[in-house]
Formats: C-alpha cells, sequence, structure tokens
C-alpha cells in the first residue's frame, strides 16, 4: 500500500515537470485540441487556424523588425517558406505529420515549415534531413534549458 | 429598363460582397470577430483567443532563438519587446479592452499584446501613444500599399518561390560541427547541384541546364546576290558553369546547328557557337535582353566568324538577331567573303 502511495506521488510530481519541458506547442498540444474542444470540429478548426495565425504573425512581425535593422540577416533568417499552403491546407498537413507518433515531439513552427515544404515538394531526403535537425533541435533546447 | 437596373445593382452588391480587404495581421477586427464565430460562447471564444496568443508567442520565441544561433547580437535587438508580464487570461482581458474602441482596430494583436506589456511595465502613457500611433501609422501605410501592390507581391512570391534553393542544408543542416558563421544571402539558382551529392554524371560539371529553340532569316551580302539567300536553325543554349548572371548582367554560351542556302546551288550546313553578354534583365521598354555575341562555326565546311547583337522580345521567347559573319575561305564553294544576318528565333 505504501508503495502504491509512493508511486501514485511521484507519477503526481512527475506530471507537471514533464508539462515544464515543453518549450512549443508540439504534436501533443496538437492532437490534444479536439479533446479541449470537447470534439467540436468546428471550434477545433478554430483553434488550429488561430495558432496557425498567431505563429506566421509573430514571424513576419519579427521579420519586418529585423529587415529594418539589417536586411540581408532578416533575409536570410526568414528564408523558408511557410505561406505556401493556404491555412486549411495546413490545417490537414500537419493532422496527417502529428497523426505519425514518432513527429509528436516537433514544435509546431518547424512543423509548418516542414508542412510547406510538403506542399512545394522539396526532395524527401531534404525533408527528412530537416525534421532530423528539428528533433535534434529541440532536443538541445530542452536539455539546455534542463541544464 | 427596370430589370436592367437590377441586373447592374445585383451584379454591384456581389462584386462588393466578393471582395476581400487586404489584411497583413489578424488585429482588432479579427479579434472581435471570434466573438461573433464562436456565437458569444464564452468558453469557445477563450480558447481561440488563448491559441492565437500561444501561436504568437511561440513563433516569437521559436524564430528568436534561431536567429540567436546565428546573430546573438541582432536577435536581442530585434526581440527586445516584453511579452511575457501578463498571464494569458489577463492578456486576453486587456487586450479585450483595448479593442473595445474601434479606433484601435487596426493595430495588429502582437502590437496590442506588446502594448499590454508596456503598460503593466510601468512605461509611461505618453510614450505608449506614441508606440500606439507608429504602430496604426506603419499597419495602415502597409494596407494601403499591399492593396496597391497585390499583383507586384504576387510576383515577388512567385519569383521567390522559384528561385528557392533546395539545398537548404546550409541553413538548417547544423550538426555537431555546426560553426556559427555570418549570414550568405540564397543562390540565385535552383539547378546548382550539391557538393557533396554523389553519382552525378561527370558532364554535369560542365552543363547546368539548357534551352532549345528555332531560328529562320536571310543573309545579304549585295543586292543582286542574295535576293534568294535564306538560312534556318535550330539553337540550343547551353547553361555552363561560364553562365554568369547578376540582377542585370548575364553570360551565355549559344550553340546554333542547321541548314543555309545563298543561292539555288549553294546550300549546305551550318554551326556556331557563340558567346553572349550583356543585359539580362533589361530595363528598356519591350526589350526583355539586349546582348552582343561573338561566334565561331562552319559555313559549309568553311570555318566562320562572326559578331552581332541579339535582342530578346516577348518574356524572353523571341530573338532577333543581326549578325556580321566573315567566312576564312572560300575555295571551290564560291562562298561570300562575308555577309549579314538578319534572323529570327522562338526559344521554347
Amino acid at each position: 500500500m505504501k508503495s502504491l502511495t509512493f508511486i501514485l506521488l511521484i507519477s503526481i510530481m512527475c506530471l507537471p515537470a514533464q508539462d515544464m519541458d515543453r518549450l512549443f506547442w508540439n504534436g501533443s498540444d496538437w492532437r490534444r485540441l479536439e479533446k479541449f474542444a470537447d470534439y467540436d470540429l468546428e471550434l477545433t478548426y478554430m483553434m488550429k487556424i488561430a495558432y496557425i495565425n498567431g505563429v506566421l504573425d509573430s514571424r513576419l512581425f519579427y521579420y519586418l523588425k529585423a529587415w529594418t535593422m539589417e536586411q540581408a540577416f532578416a533575409d536570410s533568417l526568414y528564408a523558408e517558406t511557410v505561406d505556401y499552403l493556404t491555412p486549411r491546407e495546413l490545417v490537414k498537413v500537419l493532422d496527417n505529420f502529428y497523426a505519425d507518433p514518432i513527429n509528436g515531439y516537433i514544435p509546431l513552427p518547424s512543423a509548418i515549415i516542414i508542412s510547406n515544404m510538403f506542399g512545394e515538394r522539396i526532395p524527401m531526403n531534404k525533408i527528412d534531413d530537416y525534421i532530423r535537425h528539428s528533433k535534434d533541435w529541440i532536443n538541445r533546447m530542452i536539455l539546455e534549458k534542463k541544464q | 429598363m427596370v430589370s436592367r437596373l437590377l441586373i447592374v445593382v445585383g451584379f454591384a452588391f456581389v462584386m462588393l460582397c466578393g471582395q476581400r480587404q487586404n489584411r497583413v495581421f489578424w488585429d482588432g477586427s479579427d479579434w472581435n470577430r471570434i466573438a461573433i464565430q464562436m456565437n458569444q460562447e464564452s468558453e469557445s471564444i477563450y480558447r481561440v483567443k488563448a491559441a492565437h496568443i500561444n501561436g504568437l508567442l511561440d513563433g516569437r520565441f521559436y524564430f528568436y532563438l534561431k536567429a540567436w544561433e546565428v546573430e546573438p547580437v541582432l536577435a536581442e535587438g530585434a526581440y527586445d519587446d516584453p511579452l511575457d508580464l501578463l498571464l494569458h487570461k489577463e492578456l486576453i482581458k486587456a487586450l479585450d479592452k483595448f479593442y473595445s474602441d474601434p479606433k484601435h482596430n487596426t493595430i495588429p494583436v502582437i502590437s496590442a499584446i506588446i502594448i499590454a506589456n508596456m503598460r503593466v511595465g510601468g512605461i509611461s502613457e505618453p510614450v505608449v501613444y506614441r508606440y500606439i500611433e507608429e504602430t496604426r501609422f506603419w499597419a495602415n501605410s502597409m494596407k494601403a500599399d499591399i492593396d496597391s501592390m497585390s499583383v507586384e507581391i504576387l510576383a515577388a512570391k512567385l519569383d521567390k518561390h522559384l528561385s528557392k534553393p533546395f539545398d537548404i542544408s546550409e541553413k538548417y543542416g547544423r550538426g555537431p560541427d555546426y560553426e556559427r558563421k555570418r549570414v550568405v544571402l540564397k543562390p540565385k539558382y535552383v539547378e546548382s547541384e550539391d557538393k557533396g551529392d554523389k553519382g552525378t554524371a561527370w558532364y554535369t560539371a560542365f552543363l547546368q541546364g539548357w534551352k532549345f529553340g528555332l531560328t529562320g532569316g536571310t543573309n545579304r551580302w549585295s543586292s543582286s546576290d542574295s535576293a534568294v539567300s535564306s538560312g534556318s536553325g535550330y539553337n540550343f543554349v547551353i547553361k555552363t558553369p561560364l553562365h554568369f548572371a547578376t540582377e542585370n548582367f548575364e553570360t551565355r554560351v549559344r550553340l546554333e546547328i542547321g541548314g543555309i542556302k545563298f543561292s539555288t546551288d549553294l546550300t549546305g550546313r551550318q554551326t556556331a557557337a557563340y558567346v553572349q553578354l550583356g543585359l539580362g534583365d533589361s530595363t528598356i521598354p519591350i526589350i526583355n535582353r539586349m546582348m552582343l555575341e561573338i561566334g565561331m562555326g562552319s559555313t559549309l565546311g568553311n570555318t566562320s566568324f562572326s559578331s552581332g547583337l541579339l535582342i530578346t522580345l516577348r518574356k524572353k521567347r523571341l530573338d532577333l538577331i543581326t549578325r556580321y559573319v566573315s567566312a576564312s575561305s572560300t575555295v571551290g564553294t564560291n562562298l561570300p567573303p562575308n555577309w549579314i544576318s538578319i534572323s529570327m528565333g522562338f526559344n521554347f
């Protein structure tokens, strides 16, 4: 009985800690939206669109700001395409992308870039490279944050 | 008469309904529209607004980290806005209050978040007011620019897409051996091969693209002799490592193979290679390209040299070429020693 209580306590302590490790919304948040929205498809879609628009607006805002500071830096840093797909298409591609659990911990901003790469028909080996580097990058960031 | 009027009014109404205003960022009107779209259900409204704020903050943090890896100083400068002094719930309340004033409708949501955080952070009201006015000014001017420049923006987006390098490994391939370095602008052509690619044929080092075209025209050396003189041919424009292009200047290597007819008993084959250089994207009206060229080849088995002017029209499809050609030897062929070739070609 004591050991069971101990395990329960540890589990309760670990759950919030897991949440803290996440730097960005990722696949698990994306899939969880449906549950948050009480399986209301319209609300789920609206939340997904709102999030995507938030990421894209933020990117554009800081691109413009960086552009006023140093044009070459901004153009190079924000060179990737994020607006090849319409938001509706992007939601569908992201749904498919995160349906694979192995992609679950890739941050949503990276997944938006990857989805557009799929849309642009960039060679698969390049996309796979980018996915692998995204995973390495987010793992490194989380480890650095922990340290 | 009345039915015609009804049709016109109906058409105008449909056109008005079909018009969409160009919007760059989500702003106050989008923020306030969430409530209408969610049928005033406060829980749903809160969730959608929270999702948008999460997106904004995630996007900012993500691109800040990416920027910081390349240029920490610039990243610190660009991303120095205070955005995280308020909880989501407080932020949504502050934004609801801010956007309840219709004159703030054109302020982007991300700017409104900065404004809310400035107020909480103790920034004086005149400074906040100035920030709001500046934001309103640039947001409105950007909207006006986009309204008037939609076509150019679409063209620029297409150009950006077409010139996008497939090799993104330099930018994203940050393995363990990644070294921080100065930012390099993307290469212009997508055709350029990866340096590390294996299994590519040897000739790819010399051949980086090609185009095909047809040419036809007339040759002139004296009015009496050249009445029936004509020529036609195929041409290949080959992009080689020597093919060089900047915004305006361009060099090309062009190969032409075809037939030539000086008179009924003087016909044969002509081949030549040309090096062309000049304006690649001319700003002169109608003319897309204007290049000088020098060439060397064979006309009816005799070595020939040429110099000429090439003008390209119709989206780089239609070539007008004038060449002064000299043949090195005319023994046994009665070939004129030099002539002017005027031809027209179409590129596919």
